[in-house]
């Protein structure tokens, strides 16, 4: 049933492509052989044909769980926090990031908190940005 | 030709302690950054540069090699043991190294890569070395027309690699080339699917799509796998047998074939300049899953397909440097870094560089050898310690290296923008291989898409409508042929053994 | 009292300078250098070269920033909304900005107005190029071999100017022109020495082939004739009033204080015209070290800007 879904999904994706984001996305010429939008029309032409070939005929393993996709969607939510925080300061961001996603994790032994929290930022400041001269958000 | 005695004293300049001590250091910094995820070689090459200015260009350019070379193997490190690539060059290495982890094999599987990467690495050098002015004169040959064959040849192989559905395997070929077709245009340098961002004026960053597929959906779906009790990021059994700690010479002999094919079709691969070294080790992957007597144990563990990988990524290396040095044309990125690195030092890589700098060069070779030894010995110590690193809690390991992958893509992409994409490919990635669209597929398709549709403009420019131009280009007939019959061969295979 | 006032005088000279210095501003903290293009790249070491000279000269901390993205599109759409203090600047390629400004300027957040330009540091000199056994050696010859050839010339570009360009030419002379795309110039002198294409317009990379005798300039795509081919005739003494001239250049956020701008001008102009930065850019890019100064680089970019726009336009007309 995931399968089926899956490719009827993948067609409407093509679909939508195909006809609205392209001719948007894309600029006309008026010479040359390969136009802008040449490939990437072809591209959605298979992909809604194989989307809907999937959804014919679905073939293949899926290993979708919800309850784990939930989870795994939590650790996402909080790397683009994290990612959030960095356009404000790196050095700010970093160590509040590690924190929580290992205290989510569930790692309460501090000698590893520490390494995670404190050593590891440390280190990446003291290569790239003292080292290297490179800055850092 | 060069005289004798301008090779023995090149050899002789790079047998100094001096340039041994910058050609391992080189190293140990390329197998380090190929180890953390998000930091690659390339990165760590375009960093060094600058601080390279005050050396001797022999030094100067065996330093940059070593970390070319030393990343190429430390790349294979978190592709076997954790499933994320530190390197785009390692993706393929993920498909049977990490299943030899998951098998209690991880000390197999990382010398297996290291001694089929020297090894490959080894044969491009003793190529370049001896023949490099043929190649070079061969490989120009290759036009537009030739290398739009030759795309068309490699995405007809890797239909092999779709996997058990070949609908889902098109989904994820044609979203990979869809993908590599954001940014400019390459005929008419128009902007195409910027969505007003123009940082993707240059297209998808490579680093992001990569990391973000790969390595960050693989750390996201880990950690979320993390319930209750937390264990060692990978244990490795304590009572192992010696046979399943080491790689025997037995075992490496029985993969001389696929090691050697390997390392010919990388430094084929790497002799002709614009294609990138990850489509040598799929293509290499590709053809010995096919050429092996048990296929299907190919993806769950099996000692050739690591071998594969491994010698062909690490045999371009040498292999870039034949039509740099004979030529003066990068082959690739990390071959364009060394020649900014040899601008600077006032040597003009291009026609003249034999006869002009014929004792650097022959430095260079021997220097090159030399690196060979020395990124073997390192590769022996590292995995050791790489080994005892990953033993740490998966509590740190997985989100250090989501930091380090933030970091790194930051600083590869010049902006938070790259990593903010490379999350929107953590969840691209995530879906498609929670619903079985090969992620890996995605990936190969993305890597050759954007030469694929620039030599397929340039060819469709030079051809004019006139196809009988066509016939005078053999090699692209060939391997146009070649193309149809292996999809047909592929195509009669996968039906013959439904699942 | 004579004693009284020339001691005054004195505290006067010894004061003046000192009040003038203070007016010469130097800046807090670092400078970001912020440079369009990725790391490594030719443009990329360019200005670090220039940056670690202003280092060394001044003693100011000079951070390099890589900013890449549409041949600087990106790096000066952030640019133009820093503070225009001085603490942050841009190294930019000119052709690609007039290109995009032409052809899609209303897509564009800026135009050349919105900044304040303070160097050049180099010009890149085009050539149009073929190989040394090509049975022609000027545009004029190449011209009438072309009339003779059924399927056109294919003519090996990396830039969209370069194109522009070589339409008009094409159009005038009645041949025809295949053009080919090609990333870089290292790969169209690949495809010329392999046999593809018939003609390559190449920056600076065919310099060190025409040394070696394996190519050879048809014609010079700058405003002068070049210096590894002196024989070689531009496009305009060929007739055609087309040239191409892409500048590498310093530009800051509008708005600078004239102080600064003057104390920045300076230490770019001492940086590139000293020898270090000009050995480098002769070793790296076969190019002369050339700094139009602010109001000379005002003068090239805006210049630029329309003479690109009217090519783009011709293009369309046709």
């Amino acid at each position: 049933m995931h399968n089926r879904i899956s490719g009827i999904f993948v067609a409407l994706f093509g679909i939508a492509l195909l006809f609205f984001v392209i001719p948007y996305q894309t600029e006309a010429v008026d010479y040359g052989w390969l136009k802008p939008a040449t490939l990437p029309s072809i591209a959605a032409v298979i992909i809604t044909l194989s989307g809907i070939l999937h959804a014919v005929c679905p073939r293949g393993r899926i290993e979708f769980r919800l309850s784990s996709a939930l989870r795994a969607l939590l650790f996402f939510c909080i790397g683009i926090l994290g990612l959030c925080m960095m356009t404000i300061n790196y050095m700010m961001a970093a160590p509040i990031l590690m924190l929580v996603l290992m205290w989510v994790i569930g790692e309460r032994r501090w000698k590893w908190l520490f390494t995670g929290i404190a050593l590891l930022p440390a280190c990446i400041w003291f290569c790239i940005d003292f080292l290297l001269k490179r800055p850092l958000p | 030709m060069i005289d004798t005695h301008t090779i023995l004293t090149g050899f002789a300049d790079a047998l100094t302690l001096h340039n041994l001590f910058f050609v391992w250091f080189g190293i140990i910094v390329g197998q380090l950054v190929g180890a953390i995820p998000g930091i690659g070689p390339v990165m760590a090459m375009a960093i060094a540069i600058p601080f390279t200015f005050t050396l001797n260009p022999l030094p100067a350019i065996g330093f940059l090699m070593g970390v070319s070379k030393g990343g190429l193997v430390g790349g294979a490190i978190p592709a076997i043991l954790m499933n994320t690539p530190g390197t785009p060059d390692a993706a393929a290495t993920t498909l049977d190294g990490y299943p030899m982890t998951k098998k209690g094999k991880p000390e197999k599987a990382t010398k297996i890569a290291l001694y089929s990467s020297v090894t490959g690495d080894a044969f491009s050098d003793i190529i370049l070395i001896t023949v490099a002015p043929f190649i070079a004169v061969v490989a120009l040959k290759m036009g537009p027309i030739e290398i739009f064959a030759l795309m068309v040849f490699a995405f007809s192989i890797i239909a092999g690699l779709v996997g058990d559905s070949m609908a889902k395997g098109i989904v994820s070929a044609g979203l990979g080339l869809l993908c590599a077709t954001v940014g400019l245009d390459p005929e008419n340098s128009t902007p195409r699917f910027i969505f007003g961002y123009f940082e993707l004026y240059d297209g998808i960053p490579l680093v992001s799509m990569a990391l973000g597929m790969l390595a960050v959906a693989e750390i996201l779906r880990r950690m979320a796998r993390i319930r209750g009790t937390i264990k060692s990021a990978i244990v490795i059994p304590k009572a192992q047998k010696k046979a399943d700690r080491g790689v025997s010479f037995v075992e490496f002999w029985a993969c001389k074939y696929t090691i050697l094919r390997g390392s010919v079709i990388g430094t084929i691969l790497g002799a002709i300049p614009g294609l990138d070294s990850s489509a040598a080790s799929f293509l290499s992957y590709a053809t010995a899953k096919q050429a092996s007597a048990d296929p299907k144990s190919f993806g769950k563990g099996n000692i050739h397909g690591v071998a594969a990988t491994e010698s062909a990524n690490s045999a371009v290396a040498g292999a870039n440097l034949i039509p740099l040095l004979t030529l003066g044309i990068p082959g690739n990125l990390a071959a364009a870094l060394i020649i900014s690195a040899l601008m600077i030092h006032g040597i003009q890589p291009g026609p003249l560089l034999f006869q002009e700098q014929g004792q650097l060069i022959y430095g260079l070779f021997g220097t090159l050898l030399m690196a060979n030894v020395l990124n073997l010995v390192s590769g022996l110590l590292g995995l050791r310690l790489w080994a005892r690193v990953i033993q740490a809690p998966e509590s740190i390991i997985f989100p250090a290296a989501l930091l380090l992958c933030m970091t790194g893509v930051y600083l590869a992409t010049g902006g938070l923008f790259g990593v903010a994409v490379m999350f929107v490919f953590a969840l691209l990635g995530y879906l498609m291989s929670s619903f079985g669209y090969s992620v890996i597929v995605f990936v190969i398709a993305f890597f050759l898409g954007e030469r694929f549709e620039l030599s397929l403009s340039q060819s469709l420019n030079i051809i004019d409508g006139d196809l009988t131009i066509l016939l005078s280009h053999p090699v692209a007939l060939l391997l146009f042929i070649l193309a149809i019959v292996s999809a047909i061969w592929f195509g009669l295979k996968s039906k013959g053994k439904p699942e | 009292m004579k004693q009284l006032l020339s001691i005054v005088v004195l505290a006067c000279i010894m004061v003046l300078p000192s009040l003038g210095h203070s007016q010469e501003w130097s800046p807090k903290g670092s400078i970001t250098l912020q440079i369009g293009f990725g790391a490594g790249g030719s443009t990329d070491i360019m200005g670090r070269l220039v940056a670690a000279k202003i280092e060394e000269n001044t003693g100011w901390n000079v951070v390099v920033e890589n900013k890449p993205g549409g041949g600087g599109i990106a790096m000066f759409s952030s640019l133009m909304r820093e503070k225009a203090d001085g603490q942050t600047l841009g190294l930019g390629v000119s052709m690609p900005i007039f290109l995009n400004l032409a052809s899609r300027g209303d897509k564009i957040p800026f135009n050349i107005d919105t900044f304040d330009y303070l160097a050049t540091i180099m010009r890149g000199e085009i050539g149009m190029v073929a190989k040394a056994d090509a049975p022609y050696n000027t545009l004029e010859e190449l011209i009438a071999y072309g009339k003779k050839q059924k399927g056109g010339i294919a003519v090996a570009f990396d830039a969209k100017p370069q194109q522009l360009v070589l339409e008009p030419v094409a159009k005038n002379a009645g041949v025809k022109f295949k053009f080919v795309k090609h990333k870089s110039g290292a790969e169209q002198v690949q495809s010329l020495l392999g046999g593809h294409v018939d003609i390559a317009c190449t920056a600076g990379e065919h310099v060190k082939y025409i040394e070696s005798g394996d190519l050879k300039m048809i014609a010079s795509m700058s405003k002068d004739r070049q210096a590894c081919s002196p024989d070689s005739k531009t496009l305009i003494e060929n007739g055609f009033e087309l040239y191409l001239e892409p500048y590498f250049y310093i530009a800051a956020p509008k708005g600078l204080p004239e102080n600064v701008k003057a104390t920045l001008a300076k230490a770019f102009d001492e940086a590139i015209n000293s020898e270090t930065v000009k050995n480098s850019l002769l070793n790296s890019m076969q190019a002369n070290a050339y700094n139009l100064g602010p109001e000379g680089t005002y003068t090239m970019m805006s210049q630029g800007a329309v003479d690109i726009k009217a090519l783009v336009k011709a293009a369309k007309t046709q």
